[in-house]
């Protein structure tokens, strides 16, 4: 049953599952999407994106 | 009766000794044995009981733990009486709506850089790739970028020199002033001079090897990926140079600047002009299946073809250069992979090419 801590009506049960989420505050680039502009596009948001696959194999 | 339904995401490549089991929605590839290939192949018009009830006792066992690992993979699920219809295979049609995609330079001089700008803007172009001898300073760097402002280009990455006044403050200089940048390697360093951390707006690398332009093409499991986009890009066309143009150190437009045929020189004609020259697109619907070995290979999707280095063993009716990638030491016969530089079969292409670049 769920615990009463004093309030006046019963608080609905809104999650039956909850889970403690870590969070790290380390900054991942990968997650950041950066914006430039583009005159042709005539984009403000156009995004900047990495090629799909490795556009040279130097390394 | 219970019937194995695979997920349209899902890619099956077959080789000559294993297969590849591709997720196109995780973007992952694994692994497995020939034989799971043909118990998936009789998923497809069977129904499980009867495709288990098809093998013998010992190995009715082994049918169910595939079936196991097909559904802890989530590569597919069950029904019941039938096959849901609700799965249609994916379509693989590749459609890229630029007229060239990538352009590779090897630098010579900036003013390269702003005779292509128009040209890049007319064809679309999304991505630069600069290898340069020359110690760029970030002032070089901040102008590349700076160039391109407001351009249709959505990333470039630069291969450097390092040198001494490479540091921190540096880094964070490109970091603050370059916007499309988006990797940054500085090689021939000896020693990185800072830890390097996702703190900047473009990937960082030291690499401690010289890197020369001619080290490009190798074949590597680390290049290999799995998505849709390339995937679907190397089963229509080759992986490698569709919709790509190369400018060489001495402004020859090629299709890679590795690649011996030039399609005249950036001083003389545009690179609109050198793309619609005869002759420019041959290779570009070139793909794996059409490439002697890497027909039989079970990575030929997720791999990245090279034409500009091969084994130089075989031509197609077309003469085009249908040999497996030179600085490739993966043997799909025999599933291992070896120093591609030490097989005695590739030395007489290592030589022509050693050779080529002493000229």
């Amino acid at each position: 049953m769920k615990e009463n801590f004093g309030e006046k009506h019963k608080l609905p049960l809104s999650f039956k599952q909850m889970e403690y989420c870590e969070h790290t505050g380390k900054k991942n680039n990968k997650k950041i999407i950066y914006i430039l502009k583009s005159e042709k596009y005539q984009s403000n948001f156009y995004v900047r994106e990495k090629p799909v696959k490795p556009l040279t194999r130097l390394l | 009766m219970r019937y194995f339904n695979l997920f349209s995401n899902i890619l099956v490549t077959k080789g000559a000794g294993r297969i590849l089991i591709s997720d196109l929605q995780r973007n992952v590839s694994e692994l497995y044995p020939l034989e799971l290939y043909d118990i998936m192949e009789e998923f497809k018009n069977h129904c499980i009981e009867n495709v288990i009830d098809g093998y013998d006792e010992e190995s009715k066992f082994m049918v169910k733990e595939y079936l196991d690992i097909l559904l802890q993979n989530e590569y597919g699920f069950i029904t019941e009486d039938h096959w849901d219809p609700n799965f249609p295979g994916l379509s693989y049609e590749y459609d890229e709506p630029s007229i060239l995609s990538e352009i590779f330079v090897e630098f010579s001089e900036i003013s390269i850089l702003k005779k292509i700008k128009q040209s890049v803007e007319h064809l679309r172009i999304k991505h630069l790739i600069i290898y340069s001898k020359k110690k760029f300073t970030a002032e070089d760097f901040i102008e590349i970028d700076q160039i391109f402002s407001n351009s249709v280009l959505c990333g470039i990455e630069i291969f450097s020199p390092f040198h001494e006044g490479v540091n921190k403050l540096f880094v964070n200089t490109l970091h603050k002033n370059t916007e499309r940048i988006y990797n940054i390697v500085f090689y021939g360093c000896r020693k990185k001079p800072f830890r390097t951390r996702d703190e900047f707006r473009f990937t960082l690398y030291f690499a401690e090897e010289e890197v020369k332009i001619s080290s490009c093409g190798k074949v590597d499991l680390k290049y290999f990926n799995t998505n849709i986009s390339k995937v679907s890009e190397a089963v229509n066309h080759n992986s490698c140079l569709h919709k790509k143009v190369g400018i060489d150190i001495s402004g020859n437009i090629k299709n890679c600047p590795l690649m011996a045929e030039s399609f005249g020189n950036i001083n003389d004609i545009s690179l609109e002009d050198a793309v619609i020259k005869p002759g420019f697109r041959k290779y570009w619907n070139l793909t794996k299946d059409k490439i002697e070995i890497c027909k039989d290979c079970e990575f030929r999707y997720v791999c990245t073809d090279c034409r500009a280095y091969t084994e130089r063993n075989h031509t197609n009716n077309e003469g085009l250069d249908t040999s497996k990638p030179l600085k490739c030491g993966y043997d799909p016969y025999t599933g291992k992979w070896e120093t591609w530089s030490r097989n005695p079969l590739k030395q007489k292409a290592i030589r022509f090419y050693e050779e080529q670049t002493k000229t």
